[in-house]
């Protein structure tokens, strides 16, 4: 019995209305909404340089490398797992493409020299966490030391670009119609990954894993399997993330990255993904993503020392964690 | 009686959740040294009242007051401190900790430098436990407990903080009969000394057998309190419901056709050697105590627990691996504990719907909204289940909504045979009919069902053969529930086998 009485009725204008409230105010999508907006406004008005283009332009260039791992971290973290290794994915990727870039002058090699190390990190993680049956936050930690130790190992020193292939630094650095192509690369995961978890039977089905693995499991659903592509898709984004750096920074570093995983994770929880799992919410990392570009790009804006853009990270972590105690609060869960 | 100061009384509770009213003013009070039964259907607001008075939730409107006092609570910590205590459905014991310890939780007795006094601990645990008529090691952790001693370690962990008001939330549900009885002796101890104790069931034998006065709850309303010995059983069930019930068990007899499942020696946790098959158009029974294998063997059958022997459906082999092949040939299976086993909380009213036959509306992965919301609508009207909309977090629904949305689950899945365990646990007096109209109707569609209870009545109600298991074993067959009577069952799952050494 599907009782209508409890939906506002009324004009077409006044449920809009009633239903973008409720967005903004009963959501974590709607609250990160209202303060990216709030600092946005702000710093319009204190900077007269933060609203133009160009400006737009480099911050979500420099927030599309976290925001592309954070998209895959969104999927695993909704099907109760997570992968901390991705930092050091940004050093090891690195070194790694740039040496095959070098040695061998072939752009394509490269990037899937490097999207296949995202694969068998990704299949190293799902077999520790799955079939060890190690918690996935210990067995990602130490995965995040060892593919430091690679990048370490691989080589002393950083590796300079002596390719000099062109294309390769357009990845970076380069436009298209006018837009970095980073933050094309960015909005095209976002909006593929949208799609997949809210429109695909696999989005459907690691929602389930994450919410109710024993229910998901009587119910048919391959659970070890849908967690496994969790883990592979994220550790592939991350080196996608890698190859994005690279190019920015046009050397591999073996001690790039430091950071970087809980830069993601921050934001992914920040955008209302929930750390037990089952539900999560693509434009909540979105829109958590641009608020930490937001704040790093005020902090050089506002001359502030830029030793507090690293700070902000864990800001951003504590803010999450509140605002999803408080709205776990009102809905009366728990 | 009526001049003594109510120990809890609330006056006027109103609670709103998303979408949904789930206390409208209600009123509830109890007496010191009174059993004051609190009944409804499924959503009639008592799981909400409990979390009230618990400290869980905080009412939108009303007052409690504790001995005339107006009391507010904001945490479980402000309610136990009122020394209120609740003893919930799914116990909140720490499985890996001590009995004792769990008793104690929060309240160790110290010595110097706030180290445990271990003695204490111990030596105070075995008092309260042997004042409960449990004879136990207080050492012993909890996890090596049955569901009805852990129970009375809730009941003990309540004693040890001077409780003068327990609330039981459906304590009877996972009990068996001489448990329950065990457990009323404690709960009529408890009053002697004049605890008081609310009663939330949906048993009304129990409130019968236990309780001195009745409140009824409907769709969030007070709708009645008496003295249970002014009532009539058929006046409560009036109250609860809102309509006479009549004719529960709507079995009629269906055309029994080929062989469906075949389930050929099979052996597996405390299963050996278990036989049985069901045709379609038919509804077997298999009935059992509480731990004689009854709900572990559609466990095993349903390839969720390893086995040795073999299940064939349609004369097809379905591997004991995963459920998965089970489900593509046409086997479903709600388990007893249908919440832990089937929920998915966070999830909406639709995913929950929609879990196992999602990839009927998928092309190429990619779900087909119109037709997956057309497909829950209709289970929505079929099994007249309560939500504001489909989008609904299932967390929102009742207890009874829950069910019937995962009943609901396996009505869009093309099924041969579908195995029930406890088809009406936690559902309410009006919806058992409903559950048991849908049982008939799928078997006269040609489905074949297997219903897997602990519950007498229900089996001699619904089911046109009978086998009862004990220990493991079957240990008898009725080819008719004409031919069973409620005693023949009984003796047959009840007798201790002869012990061979």
């Amino acid at each position: 019995m599907l009782d209508s009485s409890a939906d506002t009725s009324g004009t077409g204008i006044g449920k809009f209305l009633t239903k973008t409230t409720n967005w903004l105010l009963h959501t974590q999508e709607g609250v990160l909404f209202f303060i990216v907006a709030a600092i946005w406004l702000f710093l319009t008005i204190q900077s007269p340089v933060f609203f133009t283009g160009r400006n737009i332009g480099v911050l979500l260039s420099q927030v599309s490398m976290t925001a592309i791992t954070a998209v895959g971290m969104t999927i695993l973290l909704i099907s109760g797992e997570i992968d901390a290794s991705v930092g050091s994915m940004q050093a090891f990727v690195g070194v790694v493409v740039m040496s095959v870039l070098n040695s061998s002058s072939n752009l394509a090699l490269g990037v899937l020299v490097g999207l296949a190390i995202g694969v068998v990190v990704g299949l190293i993680n799902s077999l520790i966490s799955l079939r060890l049956g190690i918690n996935s936050l210990i067995a990602t930690l130490a995965m995040l030391s060892i593919v430091r130790g690679a990048a370490f190992g691989f080589t002393e020193a950083s590796i300079q670009n002596t390719h000099k292939i062109p294309t390769f630094t357009e990845i970076g650095n380069g436009f298209f119609l006018g837009v970095p192509w980073p933050i094309i690369f960015f909005f095209a995961v976002f909006l593929i990954f949208y799609f997949v978890l809210s429109r695909t039977t696999f989005g459907r089905f690691v929602h389930a894993v994450g919410a109710n693995p024993e229910a998901a499991t009587l119910a048919g659903i391959p659970v070890r399997l849908v967690k496994m592509a969790g883990f592979v898709l994220t550790s592939v984004l991350a080196s996608f993330s890698a190859i994005i750096l690279l190019s920015r920074l046009n050397s591999g570093q073996n001690g790039i990255g430091a950071g970087f995983e809980l830069e993601a994770i921050g934001a992914v929880l920040l955008g209302g993904t929930s750390l037990s799992g089952g539900e999560g919410s693509m434009v909540g990392t979105f829109l958590a993503v641009l608020l930490l570009g937001t704040l790093k790009n005020g902090i050089v804006l506002l001359d502030i020392n830029s030793s507090w853009q690293v700070a902000v990270t864990g800001l951003i972590i504590i803010i999450a964690v509140l605002l999803d105690a408080r709205r776990r609060r009102r809905l009366g869960q728990d | 009686m009526s001049e003594q100061q109510a120990l809890l009384q609330l006056t006027g509770i109103a609670k709103e959740f998303p979408g949904t009213k789930a206390l409208k003013g209600v009123d509830f009070s109890l007496n010191a040294g009174e059993v004051h039964a609190l009944i409804g259907e499924n959503g009639a607001g008592k799981s909400t009242l409990i979390k009230i008075i618990a400290g869980l939730y905080q009412q939108d409107a009303g007052t409690i007051e504790v001995e005339g006092k107006a009391v507010e609570f904001h945490s479980p910590a402000d309610s136990l401190e009122h020394r209120i205590k609740v003893v919930y459905q799914e116990l909140d014991l720490v499985p890996d900790l001590s009995i004792a310890e769990n008793v104690f939780l929060g309240n160790l007795p110290k010595k110097a430098l706030r180290a445990v006094d271990w003695q204490a601990l111990y030596s105070r645990t075995s008092e309260l436990l042997l004042d409960l008529g449990l004879d136990i090691d207080p050492e012993v952790p909890i996890s090596a407990l049955t569901v009805a001693q852990q129970q009375l370690v809730e009941i003990a962990r309540a004693l040890s903080r001077q409780a003068q008001i327990i609330i039981m939330d459906e304590p009877t549900s996972a009990l068996s009969q001489t448990e329950i009885e065990s457990l009323f002796a404690v709960i009529r101890r408890l009053q002697a000394r004049g605890v008081g104790i609310m009663y939330v069931s949906h048993k009304l034998d129990e409130i019968y057998a236990i309780a001195d006065r009745v409140t009824v709850f409907r769709d969030g309303e007070h709708i009645a309190t008496e003295a249970v010995v002014n009532t009539k059983h058929s006046d409560l069930v009036t109250w609860m419901v809102g309509r006479e019930v009549k004719d529960l068990y709507p079995r009629t007899p269906a055309k029994r056709g080929d062989v469906l499942l075949e389930v050929d020696s099979v052996s597996g946790g405390n299963i050996e050697n278990f036989s049985l098959n069901v045709h379609a158009g038919e509804i077997v029974a298999v009935f059992g105590l509480m731990g004689s294998g009854v709900h572990n063997l559609g466990r095993l059958i349903f390839g969720n627990m390893p086995r040795t022997g073999s299940v064939r459906l349609s004369g097809e082999e379905i591997h004991a691996k995963a459920p998965m092949d089970a489900i593509r040939k046409g086997l479903g299976f709600l388990t007893e504990n249908r919440k832990s086993d089937g929920l998915l909380l966070p999830l909406s009213v639709k995913d929950n719907i929609t879990l196992v036959s999602v990839n009927n509306y998928a092309n190429l992965m990619v779900i087909n909204g119109q037709e997956e919301r057309r497909a829950t609508t209709g289970i929505i009207d079929k099994l007249s289940i309560k939500t504001p909309g489909i989008a609904q977090k299932i967390r929102y629904l009742s207890g009874g909504n829950q069910q019937k949305s995962l009943v609901g689950r396996w009505l869009l899945e093309d099924l041969k045979v579908l195995m029930f365990a406890e088809p009406t646990r936690g559902i309410d007096v009006g919806s058992k009919a409903e559950i048991y109209r849908l049982m008939d109707d799928m078997a006269h569609g040609g489905m074949g069902i297997l219903v897997l209870s602990t519950e007498l009545p229900e089996v001699m109600g619904i089911a046109d053969r009978i086998i009862v298991i004990r220990q493991g074993r079957s240990a008898g067959r009725w080819i008719s529930r004409q031919e069973a009577n409620e005693q023949d069952l009984m003796t047959a799952a009840t007798v201790q086998m002869e012990k061979v050494i």
